[in-house]
Parts: structure tokens; sequence; C-alpha cells
């Protein structure tokens, strides 16, 4: 993975010492609320409902062994010992004090690792497949290009104060495994027809209170142009993204407004005067940026004679989590694995500080010392040998992260909700629990095969709700909280947002409500039919007519 | 009279601000857009963060100074137009007013702003200091042609 250098290392410093001072002139009354309000969001530290929260940056979701470590001591003694993993791939704490974050941030400084534009009107975290570089589907390794975005939009003095929010996301692979639709601009990395690798531009996606999906501003701009054209897209954004109206802020508004030919033409008479500039990605920039990324250094393996082993295990549980929760790889004898955060009794996406120690070492004992976070709020062991599976799950059933559900309904994304999170109307993580114990039954989640089931907590959507084959939404009615359910929506291949099945329910009614939809796929399915295609296939109308005609009114 | 801070150093003022009522501005005021459009051989002018700085472009060799005025620290649009004037090739005093904040001044400068009327509540030594509080830069910017990667090669 990318390495620091001094350079990075210093600005990191500087940038640690910089917040400090700004926290020490706010709580001398030297700074006002409302100034230190974006100064404080753009190091990451929301005022929430209960506490602060602070947004840890982890770039495209890479994180060692030695980082994963300090962040569980940081967690243990700021904080309550445990970190959530974020739909953006980032960490974040949950009951940090104000006082003790610019400490915090000077420890996680030492491993390389910084809260800088977690959050506020600015370029956030740079977020790509959780297979990035490993993954068999891959046709370009998306992190180089992660990198050098990381660099372009980490304090860019241009774009800090932006209408909005920023969002960019990378694929580099066959199938979508960063919702690229779902972003301010998402990003395809493919091979050209001269031989250049391509990016297909993607702007105006996103999620919240306008789900949009992402129109295509370039089909196939040759990679060198990267940083000149989104700084142009950028430019564009900056001056006529709309301030007046902060739901009415974010790009895909302007696009839409402007019509997405329109806003190209912006795009490239700002362009003009920036392409083929400084910025543009020469051969060896390229290379210096690949150099970065090269490949570990795996063992030639056979890997007929390492899946013979796999086979031979004849754990029923073990396969299953073989087939759900491991991933093809590049590397022959090798597979990525998914360890599923979703156990019982704990929020989506929540990890403890001693389930961090042991992951940490087992990274280090089978995947060299690195690890990713998911959009879908896991974490992924990427470079693990076939032959080492049965003993990897062996070990992460002593710490209860052996779950098989990877890609399976109780695999849920959901966001903080109304537990944490001074925005949400409702409180999604109890919603999510009582699904999750719901449906323990593995054999019959096995049968129903993948099923995406995301829950926000309000219209902001960081559940992703929109993009759930099941989306579930949390709303206020009168100060009760209610939930809105839709169906077949879908981030990739063909993306598309989901339906509204009808009036909202009570927080206790979804579990029937989940059960009611999922015996209706079950009774209308075809052969192999999964969830998704049948509810294409067959549209909303008959989950609608068996989900109120068994409610109790 | 609040103090100015010129090329990194503490300077004296010698422009009055602009005033809307006043057609035409006297001698050593600076002139709204509206003003300065009437008699484009004016040698300053105040952009709103709204302006279009295109409008300026054809006369950037005639104008000493421009100034960019910020209504609120989060609109950030003066960023933009400070950059744009700087590419479209103005060499004269390019100066922020307003209401952004000292922790915004480095941005500012890398985006091509040289001169500074601070706010109320910013002493130039506190203003100094925030000038170069970050010493890497990643990005290509005003004062730097090349981005990180390619210096260091």
């Amino acid at each position: 993975m990318y390495r620091y250098s001094t350079n990075d290392k210093q600005l990191l410093a500087e940038r640690a010492n910089q917040f400090k001072n700004q926290t020490l002139r706010y709580l001398a009354g030297e700074l006002e609320e409302e100034e230190f309000r974006p100064l404080r969001l753009q190091n990451g530290l929301y005022i929430q409902r209960q506490a602060p929260m602070l947004r840890i940056a982890v770039p495209y979701g890479l994180v060692s062994s030695d980082q994963l470590r300090a962040l569980s001591s940081i967690s243990r003694r700021y904080d309550r010992g445990y970190v959530h993993v974020s739909t953006r791939q980032n960490f974040q704490l949950n009951w940090p004090s104000v006082e003790s974050i610019p400490d915090i941030l000077g420890e996680l400084a030492k491993v390389d690792m910084h809260c800088i534009q977690t959050s506020g009107n600015c370029i956030r975290n740079t977020t790509t497949d959780q297979f990035a570089g490993v993954a068999f589907d891959e046709v370009e390794d998306p992190r180089p290009y992660c990198e050098l975005i990381r660099q372009w939009s980490t304090l860019h003095p241009e774009f800090a104060f932006l209408p909005r929010k920023f969002k960019i996301a990378v694929c580099g692979s066959v199938n979508d495994r960063a919702a690229i639709y779902a972003h301010d601009v998402g990003l395809a990395l493919h091979h050209r027809d001269d031989g250049q690798v391509g990016v297909k531009v993607l702007v105006g996606g996103g999620l919240g209170r306008t789900p949009v999906i992402g129109s295509v501003l370039e089909e196939s701009l040759p990679v060198r142009h990267l940083i000149t054209y989104l700084e142009a897209v950028l430019r564009v954004y900056n001056q006529l993204g709309r301030r007046d109206n902060k739901y009415k802020a974010r790009i895909k508004i302007l696009v839409r407004a402007m019509g997405v030919d329109q806003f190209r033409a912006a795009v490239h008479r700002e362009w003009e005067s920036l392409k083929d500039g400084p910025s543009t990605l020469d051969e060896r920039a390229l290379i210096g940026a690949k150099d970065h990324f090269s490949a570990m250094p795996y063992e030639l393996i056979d890997s007929t004679a390492s899946q013979l082993v796999l086979e031979e295990q004849s754990d029923p549980i073990f396969q299953r989590w073989l087939k759900n929760n491991t991933h093809a790889h590049k590397q022959a004898g090798y597979r990525a694995v998914t360890v599923v955060l979703k156990a019982h009794g704990q929020a989506p996406g929540d990890i403890s500080a001693d389930q961090l120690d042991v992951i940490a070492s087992l990274s280090d004992e089978y995947s060299f010392g690195e690890l990713r976070n998911t959009h879908h709020q896991n974490m992924v062991l990427a470079d693990v040998q076939e032959r080492r599976l049965y003993s990897l799950w062996q070990d992460l059933q002593k710490i209860g992260l052996a779950g098989a559900n990877a890609g399976h309904l109780t695999d849920m994304i959901c966001c903080p909700g109304g537990d944490f999170c001074g925005l949400a109307n409702a409180r999604s993580i109890p919603v999510s629990q009582a699904i999750n114990e719901r449906f323990e039954d593995i054999d019959y989640l096995y049968d129903l095969g993948p099923i995406e089931l995301n829950i926000s907590g309000c219209m902001n959507a960081c559940g992703h709700h929109h993009i759930g084959h099941i989306g579930i939404l949390g709303v206020d009615k009168k100060g009760q909280e209610f939930f809105q359910v839709s169906l077949g929506g879908k981030q990739a291949d063909n993306p598309s947002i989901g339906k509204i099945l009808g009036p909202s329910f009570s927080a206790e009614e979804i579990p029937n409500v989940v059960d009611t939809i999922l015996a209706t796929y079950v009774n209308l399915r075809h052969d192999d039919e999964l969830f998704i295609e049948t509810c294409h296939r067959v549209g909303i109308e008959p989950f609608k007519e068996s989900v109120y005609a068994t409610r109790d009114h | 009279m609040q103090p100015v801070i010129i090329d990194g150093q503490v300077a004296k003022d010698f422009w009055l601000s602009a005033i809307e009522e006043q057609s035409p501005p006297e001698t050593g005021r600076i002139a709204t857009l509206a003003q300065w459009q009437l008699d484009t051989c004016l040698p300053a002018v105040i952009l709103q963060t709204g302006d279009n700085p295109s409008a300026l472009f054809e006369h950037l060799e005639q104008l000493v100074l421009i100034a960019v005025h910020f209504p609120d620290m989060n609109d950030g649009r003066g960023f933009s137009i400070g950059r744009a004037l700087r590419e479209a090739g103005f060499k004269g005093e390019l100066r922020a007013t307003g209401r952004y904040i000292r922790d915004q001044l480095q941005y500012l400068k890398r985006c091509g702003f040289n001169a500074f009327s601070l706010p109320s509540d910013t002493t130039p030594a506190a203003a100094l200091e925030s000038l170069n509080e970050i010493n890497i830069h990643y990005q290509a910017a005003q004062d730097l042609t090349e981005p990180l990667f390619k210096r260091l090669g």
C-alpha cells in the first residue's frame, strides 16, 4: 500500500498542529461557534446527539495492521473500546471528548492517519472497490489513481468551501463494487482501443433527499487528463452550484438544472486552460503512483491442489463461509476474505478494540499485514492462501467474526441513526438488530441468495436505502418513528433507485414486512432467479399486495 | 483603519472602500463592478463572489487592484475568482476583503491573492502566522506551478 513519505508526514504534523491551535482558540472563545464549525468538520469532528463523533480517514479503504492496533489503543483510551466502519470506508469514533481531539489527531498522525476532509463542504475521502488490486474481474487497479486523487484533493486551496460535500468513487473492475453511480463523481477505469487507460466519468449521482443515478460526462477520457479534468468539474461546481439552499446544493441539482450537455460544455470551457497543464499525469507520474501498489510477494501455488484441500473440508458451515465470504483472486491459490461485521447484538459495522487487535494479527499472519474497509461496512483480508482459509476461519470464529452471511440479507448496510446522529428521524440500529434476530436461520438465508438490505435513519440516506434491493428509511410522523420500505434498488450494473412499497410501518412491524416480502419472492421466483431479478421482473405490485394484505390495521 | 497585508508585509491601505451610491468614484476610491463598467479606465475594482471575473479579462493590464469581497467565510466562489484572474494574466494587487477568517488566508494566498484587508478580530501578527501554517502542498496552484508528484522527480 501507499507508504507515507516525509512530505506526507510533515503535512499531517502541520495540519494536526494547526487544528490544535484552532481548537484552543475555540475553547478560549476566540473563534465563534460558526467559524469553528467548518474547520472542525474538515478535520472530521461532528458534534452529535450525545457526544462528538470523530471520523477517521481511511484513504480508499486501505489500512495496515499497525494502524489498526493504534486505532484499537486510541479507542480504548479516548473512547469506549470500539470503532465503527462507515459506508465510505472510513472509521468513526462515537464518544470522544472535544478536548481530546487534538491528542487523538496527534496519535493518529504517528501512524500516518488523520481526519482531514472526512466531513465538511469539501472533497471527501475517495473510495473504491474493496478488492482493488486483487479482484479477478479487475481491468485496471484503481488504487494508484485513488492515491493521485487523494493528493490532489487534500487541502486543495480552491475547493475547501464548496457549496456542499463532494464524493468521488473509482472502480476498475467489470462489476462495480464502489457504487460509482451514486457519487458526485464516479470514475470507471477501462482500456481504450488506443491502448491507454481510459476513464468513464459520471457526474451528479447521489442519494439523500433527491436520489439520482449519475449521468455520463465522458465515455472515455484518457487517464493522463484525470486531474485537470476533475479540476475543471470542481471549478464549474464551485462557481455555479447553489449556495442558497443546502438541500439543493449538491452537484446533482446543478447538473439537472443545466442539463448534462450544458454542464459538459461549461466543464470543457474551464478545461481548455487546464488541459495538458502541469497537473497532467505523464508517464512518470503514473509509474510513480503505480510503484506504491506493486503486487504482494505471492507464492506460486498450484491452485488445483489447494482447491482440493478446500473441497476436502467437510464442515458445512465452513463451506458456506467459503462460498459467501471469499472472493476470486487474480493470483492462483489465493482468495480475498470478507469479515462480516454484523454480529448479533452489535450495530452493523461496529468492531471492538479486542477484535481489532486480533484481526490486525490475523492480517499479519495471513494477508501481508493489510486490510480494507468496505462500502458494506465490513472488512477484507485481501490476500489469503486458499490452503490456509480453514485455519483463518477457525481463528475468526474465536472472535465471533466468522459470520457466513456476506452478501446476504443480514449483511446489512445501516447508518448510525437516531441512537447517535443528530440528523436522524428514527433509530435504524434496533431495526437492523430485529431483522438480524428474525432471520437467524442460515439455511433460509442461504436459500434466499444474495440480497442487499440497506437502512437509513433519515432521508439523508447515509445507509444508502435507495440502492438497497430492500431499502428501509426512518421517517418522523408527529414525533413518532416510522419506516418506509422500498424495493428494487440496485447499486451497479444498470443501477436503479428503489420504489416505495406504500404507507410506512412501525419498527415492530418491520421484521414481519421483510418476512412477507421474502416469502413473496420465494413464491414468485423462477429457478435460480435472484431476489433483485424477481423484483424487476414482477414489479412492486405483488409485494405490495401481500405486505398490505397481511398487515394488521 | 484596519491594516492590510500586502505580499507578506503589514502595509498602509491607500485605497478608500467602494461606495455604491457614489458615481463616478473619486480618485483613490475602489469602484464597484457597475461603476467600473461605466468607465473601464478606473484602476481599482471590487467584485462580489457572484460576479463573473471574465468581465475584467480584457482590461487586466490597466487594473492596479482587484478586490474580491467575501460575504461569508463559507462562500468559496471567491477562491475560484482569484485563480481565474491570475490565470487570465492579472499581475496587479489581488485583495481579499470581507468576512473570511484568518484560517483561510493560506488557501487565499495559494489561489493568487497577495493582499488581505484583515477581518476586524485578526491582528497582523496572527495573520502572518496563518499565511504560512502548512508548508507541504500537493497541488499546483498560483504559488507552485507543479504538483508535488512532479516536484519530487
